[in-house]
């Protein structure tokens, strides 16, 4: 069963039961109050009733009174009243009847509340229902067409609290009769006789069953109504969720760019934005994990292309060779395309294996100085540049770079010579380093070469990827040696900075971190004060490569190698 | 004579092409790139192109869209090796397809291939005094028909196409056989020795020490 019906069929009962005890009760409430009320009235009825009967009583002598009828005294005072509305009647001690309005006779017990010993044919002499003998003593309790109703039990009390009333016993009941409903008040006056007034109150009854009847029927309609407005809201509120999971059904069967779209504050709208967010990060963690595998798979692709190449070659001239009568000039030049590229083959394995070095090398964090490190990869590179008529300047703050001193040199290599593979004959490359006020240190490395168009920037770190192809084939290079770097720099959680124009050359500026002060001082403490001397003060990278855009030739070398 | 046009930025195997392609007959011009082969095809008319999917400038594919509008047939050379790159350049329309890397008698085999589906080689070769129909696959010895079987037919084939060249047992075997040579079975020595008695080439095929043959002229 759905979510909405089933709150639903919960509510709505839930809110009929409240409705009617809590109608009920008001109901109820009201009536009591009227029906006190209208006891209230009858008490005092029977009060005036009996204090003028004595009144007049007394206003006569002993005499008089014996001539005199009862309804003679009773009729100066008092309107008859029709038997519809109530009877006043008036017993004497031996409860014979000496006035009464009416024939109306209500069988109540107040005879035996009143005077329990009394015989019960008193209450026939009574003229009461004959059905009345069979009462009990229970209170409230009549059989019959004569019913106490349990709204008077207990309420024949010998007892009033009024103090009024302590010269006499008064008793009253609530007795049904013939489908109508009497108040009787029965007291005993001081001079002997029963004054019993009966008031029909049907009326109370009445009112209380049509305000039951009224409030039923609407307490109905307005749960008809509530429910209504119930299931439409729920109703409402689960098509969201019936478009919350849709959505998620159809982002399940590879629909990745489905969103929902659910203007609300309330929990579906949250939960909404949660799937949208959701949504959201499981597709950049797609697009990166698709991003990865494109990646490996183009590299895979320049890996089969890099190799396949030259193994072409060297295969076929060697073929060639070997099927073929060639004149010495031919073999010549097979023997050295074979040679050639069996050097790229080579090229690309060490490179390759450097590069799979970097990925398992277990890296060894030592504070490497500067200089050693700059000499270090000069002489490298040192023959090289000969075969090219370069010219390196090599310029240093003293200093340490915390990192690994084997990666590090490889770093300022492959820089260099792609420097050298870029230069024309002749040319300049810089090396410089600087260190900064941060504590970091940066490298840059300039040359006057071919430099490379600012839309190849950042591919050129991809593993193969040749600005010019058959230029860097010539150098003998792989297009390894910037993805290389690139790798080493992550290892040492540094970055650079790549700046070229095509035709003048290039500038690679190269930050790495600061070697740890605790390290520093507790393993070289004299290098340290030294660096700090001799150090570049507050030296921004960015600040130098502001500094050197606009003068691409570089002024005041101090250090120069040929 | 026949135009090849190669299309290769890879110098090294563009010269190997050239330089195999033209000790076997063939005419051959080097594009280096996309653009420099597609104003070749425009300008001058080839029979044939050897195409790189792999180019600076227009890839493999454009440049091949662009012969097809002359009416060139195209094989594709391709590093990749990889399938789907092989259906493509044959779906949009290349003849054939070389992975690299390759063997120059492979090479040579499918060019002739290509060139002979377009009619483009001569139904008749002649050579010494054997003139051979590739058409209807017979061969006349001085006027005179020689009853040939098929392998024998497809060995003498391979040996005209590839005269002066020292031809390899296992070359020959997985090009007229097909398949990989193991390097023991004695197949390929008895069809040359049945083709020699039969075309009386003793003086021409010879054998070349713990290689195989050469077809000299």
């Amino acid at each position: 069963m759905k979510l909405s019906w089933k709150i639903f069929f919960i509510t709505t009962p839930l809110f009929v039961l409240f409705l009617t005890i809590f109608g009920t009760w008001i109901v109820q409430k009201s009536f009591q109050s009227n029906l006190t009320r209208e006891i209230e009235s009858c008490l005092m009825e029977n009060e005036m009733f009996q204090t003028s009967y004595e009144l007049a009583m007394n206003g006569m002598s002993a005499g008089q009174r014996e001539k005199t009828s009862a309804r003679a005294v009773v009729e100066p005072f008092h309107q008859a009243v029709d038997s519809e509305l109530g009877c006043a009647r008036v017993y004497d001690d031996t409860r014979k009847v000496l006035y009464q309005d009416n024939e109306l006779m209500v069988p109540h017990r107040i005879w035996e509340e009143l005077e329990p010993d009394a015989a019960s044919e008193d209450v026939q002499a009574a003229g009461g229902d004959s059905e009345n003998t069979r009462a009990d003593s229970s209170a409230g309790e009549v059989s019959g067409a004569g019913e106490a109703l349990p709204e008077s039990a207990g309420s024949v009390s010998q007892t009033s609290d009024s103090p009024d009333e302590t010269a006499y016993n008064v008793g009253r009941q609530i007795v049904r009769q013939d489908g109508k409903y009497y108040v009787a008040v029965l007291a005993k006056s001081s001079s002997g006789v029963w004054i019993e007034t009966l008031r029909n109150v049907s009326s109370v009854f009445e009112d209380r069953d049509d305000i039951y009847g009224s409030y039923q029927a609407g307490m109905l309609l307005v749960a008809f109504f509530a429910g209504l407005f119930t299931l439409l809201a729920l109703l409402l509120v689960m098509r969201n969720t019936q478009k919350l999971s849709s959505a998620t059904r159809r982002f399940a069967m590879g629909r990745y760019d489905t969103r929902v779209s659910i203007k609300s504050d309330d929990e579906i709208g949250r939960l909404a934005d949660d799937f949208n967010w959701m949504a959201n990060v499981m597709n950049r963690q797609m697009e990166q994990l698709q991003n990865d595998v494109r990646r490996q798979e183009e590299f895979t692709s320049a890996f089969a292309h890099e190799l396949k190449t030259p193994l072409t070659s060297i295969i076929g001239y060697a073929e060639t060779m070997r099927s073929m009568d060639l004149t010495k000039e031919e073999s010549d030049m097979c023997a050295d395309y074979i040679y050639r590229q069996g050097k790229r083959l080579q090229s690309l394995s060490y490179k390759l294996l450097e590069m799979a070095m970097a990925d398992q090398y277990q890296m060894v964090y030592r504070n490497v100085s500067v200089r050693e490190l700059f000499e270090e990869a000069a002489k490298t590179v040192e023959t090289a540049l000969l075969e090219k008529h370069l010219s390196l300047f090599v310029e240093q703050d003293d200093g340490f770079i915390l990192g690994d001193r084997v990666l590090l040199s490889s770093l300022l290599i492959n820089l260099l010579d792609n420097a050298r593979k870029a230069s024309f004959d002749g040319g300049r490359i810089w090396l410089t380093g600087r260190s900064m006020a941060g504590g970091g240190y940066s490298i840059t490395v300039e040359d006057e070469g071919k430099g490379i168009p600012p839309e190849e920037l950042n591919r050129i770190t991809e593993a193969f990827y040749m600005v010019d192809k058959s230029r860097s084939r010539k150098e003998g290079g792989a297009g390894l040696g910037l993805a290389l770097c690139k790798k080493i720099l992550e290892l040492h959680q540094g970055s650079w900075q790549m700046t070229s124009e095509p035709g003048k050359g290039m500038r690679v500026v190269v930050l790495l971190g600061a070697p740890s002060a605790k390290e520093r001082v507790r393993r070289r403490p004299r290098r340290a004060e030294q660096r700090q001397k001799t150090g570049g003060g507050d030296f921004q990278a960015e600040d130098y490569v502001r500094r050197h855009g606009a003068d691409p030739s570089f002024s005041g070398r101090s250090e120069g190698r040929r | 004579m026949i135009k090849i046009l190669i299309v290769e930025d890879e110098e090294a195997i563009a010269n190997l092409i050239r330089m195999n392609l033209a000790k076997s007959g063939y005419q051959c011009e080097i594009a280096s790139d996309g653009e420099e082969a597609a104003d070749a095809i425009s300008e001058r008319p080839f029979d044939l192109i050897l195409l790189d999917i792999m180019l600076p400038k227009l890839n493999g594919y454009e440049v091949l869209e662009y012969a097809k509008t002359v009416d060139v047939p195209v094989i594709f050379l391709t590093a990749m090796g990889e399938t789907d790159q092989k259906v493509k350049g044959l779906k949009l329309g290349a003849e054939d397809y070389i992975a690299k890397p390759f063997e120059i008698a492979e090479l040579l085999a499918r060019v002739e291939t290509v060139l002979r589906r377009y009619h483009k080689t001569e139904r008749k070769i002649r050579i010494l005094n054997i003139e051979i129909d590739t058409d209807s696959r017979t061969v006349r010895q001085d006027g005179r028909e020689v009853d040939l079987t098929t392998k024998e037919f497809d060995l003498l084939l391979m040996f005209v196409r590839n005269k002066n060249r020292a031809l390899y047992r296992e070359t020959i075997y997985e090009n007229v056989w097909g398949g990989e040579y193991s390097g023991t079975g004695r197949t390929v020595d008895l069809h040359v020795q049945r083709l020699k008695k039969k075309l009386g080439l003793e003086d021409h095929i010879t054998a070349i020490y713990k290689v195989g043959y050469r077809f000299a002229v």
